[in-house]
């Protein structure tokens, strides 16, 4: 068991428990937060675990999660506008945490790797998760203002 | 202590399929119910993979690695899994349209308000 | 050697879908759905097995939760204007 299988497994664990309670428990607005926060906690987990199986590979699924993730709660942000009406549902303390987790994974494999084509792609993902969850928490925040008569 | 981590992936299989067939059976509201359909395809997954699994084996992709060069776990299961992805997607679609017909025509998505099936 | 990440992962797995099965209202399955959706892929992936977590990811993450959620909005939608009809 290598560090990177056990910093993913801490992670997935610490990461995935707090979503789901976050996503089961409490009014929808902290419910659509937790579901945008498991994003940011599963896909660093998903970078570890290539870098800790010795699998390049394996990176393709981090950057489909950080390209999607960001949909899905563009989708519930839009279709659940009615129910987070009164809510404004924001996080900013949790979303820049989850920046954070993102960088530093981004940068620790970067420095393992060394640089090269891959190391373009890392930083690609870094930046589209970091991006993709500032994106997502504004919308879930600002709400959707035209959606009354749609 | 090993032995409990084979079986672990078919308990977990078997737990999910149950819960699945739980919630579909005391459910109240017909999209309620498209969702346990759905997690009782997702413990499908579990137990294919679960199957094709070998210890200390990797993915047999070999963009990265060259063939041959390490153990690798069962093809057959992962193609049978994407097929079973694929397919679920297009059910639960299915399922959804029928159940948006039922409610246009009975104005209810309960099923036990639902009289057409009574004997 | 990698037994404690998939054991996590299938405990996630366990728990996510319990929730699923738990959360009796469409909307808020819906987002317990997405989150599931995540959790398999990463089980997927631990399983060595990321090609079934590549579709896993596109399917349950975005699609499946925007066909429930269109459809409890179409619903909804036709029961208001009933009791408005009304």
């Amino acid at each position: 068991m290598n560090g990177w299988i056990l910093a993913a497994t801490v992670g997935l664990g610490g990461g995935g428990a707090a979503a789901l309670w976050g996503v089961t428990t409490g009014s929808p607005g902290r419910r659509v937060i937790a579901q945008n926060l498991t994003t940011s906690a599963v896909c660093p987990a998903l970078l570890l675990l290539s870098q800790g199986y010795g699998r390049p590979a394996y990176v393709d699924l981090a950057l489909l999660m950080a390209l999607l993730g960001p949909v899905g709660t563009l989708v519930f942000a839009r279709l659940l506008a009615d129910d987070l009406a009164d809510e404004r549902p924001s996080a900013w303390g949790l979303t820049w945490a989850a920046a954070g987790l993102a960088a530093a994974v981004v940068i620790a494999l970067c420095v393992a790797g060394g640089p090269g084509r891959a190391m373009v792609k890392l930083l690609v993902i870094g930046a589209l998760l970091i991006g993709g969850n500032v994106i997502a928490s504004r919308a879930l925040a600002g709400g959707f203002r035209e959606v009354r008569g749609g | 202590m090993n032995t409990a981590m084979h079986v672990l992936p078919y308990l977990v299989a078997v737990y999910v399929f149950l819960t699945g067939c739980y919630g579909l059976a005391t459910s109240r509201n017909l999209i309620h119910a498209v969702g346990c359909l759905a997690v009782c395809q997702s413990a499908t997954y579990v137990l294919l993979l679960a199957v094709g699994y070998r210890d200390g084996a990797t993915a047999p992709v070999f963009s990265d690695i060259e063939p041959g060069s390490r153990p690798v776990v069962d093809p057959v299961v992962q193609a049978l899994t994407l097929t079973d992805i694929v397919v679920g997607a297009t059910v639960t679609a299915l399922l959804l349209a029928l159940v948006l017909q039922i409610a246009k025509r009975h104005g209810t998505v309960d099923p036990d308000e639902l009289r057409e099936l009574r004997g | 050697m990698s037994d404690a990440v998939i054991t996590v992962s299938l405990l996630l797995v366990a728990g996510c879908a319990t929730a699923a099965v738990v959360q009796r209202d469409p909307a808020r399955q819906a987002l317990v759905l997405s989150v599931l959706g995540a959790v398999l892929a990463v089980l997927f992936t631990v399983l060595q097995a990321p090609d079934a977590g590549l579709s896993q990811l596109a399917v349950g993450s975005a699609l499946t939760p925007l066909l429930i959620m269109l459809c409890v909005r179409k619903v909804r939608r036709r029961g208001r204007t009933k009791d408005g009809a009304r």
